[in-house]
């Protein structure tokens, strides 16, 4: 189990602040659930918090299951490297048998032909396939997602069998800024409102949140542009 | 418990080896980088010496091996210090949530000196055959020396990672604090070539008693006046006492 209790964060440094406070929300082993926020910015902030790479600034998270990264994030790749490698950095951290763990990968990322080749010299799609692969290959308590597509069209099918597939033995968690994603595999959401996360059991419901949300972010944006734009005239009108 | 303990040495190895991994990596023969800067330091110096100043060495001492013992301490401490933009930073492989910016910092340390040990005994090695005064007189001490200038620097980067993430203008003063550092701590002097009225002064400084430490444990015809290992290792558990305190308090507070 996660639980956020009172959780407050924010974004520092941007044009655009971002802030959500009363964030309450708990994630079981076996639940299928949907993260959704109206922009990428602050779902960045959610899931920094739920993956401890930053405290929040208020309230408290209480980790009592292990949870991945979210998959399939690359950040971390050296490109300068190999799939092998890249697999190995994986199977050092997480304590696995490179001898299984490496070979499964590679073949669940379907990369057996280009396993050796540089990462900057292999084509994005056959990355992403490899990010994907690590991500479920490893054994979680909740597997987290930001994006459930991976490769081709043609691998969505079988990546999307495999997501179903995890969400049967552990827990799941969608984040994403659009239900389309999530819809599918997850019977309840959390949509992080400023204001205040709000729990739906009825996915439909959620996402109507969430479209107006989203049109009332972007509406705040426009009239902050507007109005930066009406601060600039009389400056423009000197010159 | 011992199960904990193994997974953390083993995050610990795996980011160490990923940091060794990426060091330069943005460079072609990146890694090649890492060993030649030391290396042009030592070259710089002794040519400034033959140039600039006399041609005998100081203090009894063979004239590259007095640079070699005074340039790879001081690259263990800034290796040390230099990780003071870790916790404060926002790196990638916080995405992971078995992954601290401690570990981070810790691999970070490893992984310099790692390198820069190596790199010492390959150097140093080489350079005292050619010079003959191979081997060190006492090879503990020297070990002992360089593992706590990586240690001082180590606190002082923690201590500074726990304000620059609060105030990040205050990277700025670890750049003065590293020339000074850099200009104090023996590098390019022993203290037998400084008037003894400064003595007290300069011996404050706990990476002059390291440097003075490492010519001594090396050369039978230099004593160092000053050299305290007592000194180095009280200031090196006080400053990571303070550092890890630091770190420990700073970490509940988001990062700017």
């Amino acid at each position: 189990m996660i639980e956020f209790r009172n959780v407050a964060v924010r974004t520092r440094r941007t044009l655009a602040p971002v802030s959500f406070t009363g964030i309450n929300l708990r994630i079981d082993r076996r639940d299928r659930l949907a993260l959704l926020a109206p922009s990428k910015s602050s779902l960045v902030l959610i899931l920094d918090t739920l993956c401890a790479a930053n405290p929040p600034d208020a309230g408290s998270v209480i980790r009592g299951s292990s949870i991945s990264w979210p998959i399939p994030g690359n950040a971390y790749f050296h490109k300068h490297q190999s799939f092998v490698a890249n697999a190995r950095f994986i199977a050092h951290l997480y304590e696995m048998d490179q001898r299984t763990f490496i070979p499964k990968v590679i073949e669940l990322a379907n990369v057996q032909d280009i396993a050796e080749e540089r990462l900057d010299h292999c084509p994005s799609t056959a990355i992403s396939r490899f990010a994907f692969a690590l991500g479920i290959s490893l054994p979680f308590d909740i597997y987290l997602f930001t994006n459930t597509s991976a490769g081709e069209k043609e691998d969505r099918e079988k990546f999307n069998e495999m997501i179903a597939e995890l969400a049967n033995r552990s827990g799941l968690v969608i984040a994403a800024c659009s239900g389309k994603a999530a819809k599918p595999f997850c019977d309840k959401a959390y949509v992080l409102d400023p204001a205040g996360s709000v729990l739906y059991e009825d996915m439909d419901a959620a996402l109507e949140h969430l479209e107006r949300l989203t049109k009332r972010t972007a509406k705040a944006a426009d009239d902050e542009e507007e109005f930066a734009e009406d601060d600039e005239r009389p400056a423009e009108d000197f010159f | 418990m011992s199960q904990l303990i193994r997974t953390q040495f083993n995050v610990l190895k795996a980011l160490t080896i990923h940091n060794l991994q990426g060091q330069m990596a943005a460079y072609k023969y990146g890694f090649a980088w890492v060993i030649l800067e030391p290396l042009i330091f030592i070259a710089g110096f002794r040519l400034a010496r033959k140039f600039f100043g006399s041609l005998a060495s100081p203090a009894g001492m063979t004239p590259l091996m007095f640079y070699v013992l005074g340039v790879f301490p001081l690259y263990l401490c800034f290796a040390g210090i230099r990780t003071f933009t870790i916790p404060a930073g926002r790196s990638k492989l916080l995405a992971f949530p078995r992954v601290t910016e401690l570990d981070l910092t810790l691999a970070s340390i490893l992984a310099s000196f790692t390198t820069y040990f190596l790199l010492f005994w390959i150097v140093a090695i080489g350079i005292s055959n050619y010079e003959n005064v191979w081997p060190p007189q006492n090879i503990l001490e020297l070990i002992m020396a360089l593992m706590a200038s990586l240690i001082l620097g180590t606190a002082v980067g923690l201590f500074f990672s726990g304000l620059v993430r609060v105030f990040p203008p205050m990277k700025q003063f670890v750049g003065y604090l590293s020339f000074a550092i850099r200009m104090a701590s023996g590098m390019f002097f022993c203290i037998t070539m400084i008037p003894i009225t400064v003595w007290p002064y300069l011996t404050w400084n706990p990476l002059l008693h390291v440097t003075e430490m490492t010519r001594d444990s090396w050369f039978e015809s230099y004593v160092s006046p000053i050299a305290s290992p007592a000194y180095v290792a009280e200031c090196g558990l006080g400053l990571l006492l303070l550092g890890l305190l630091v770190e420990r308090y700073m970490r509940r507070i988001p990062k700017v």
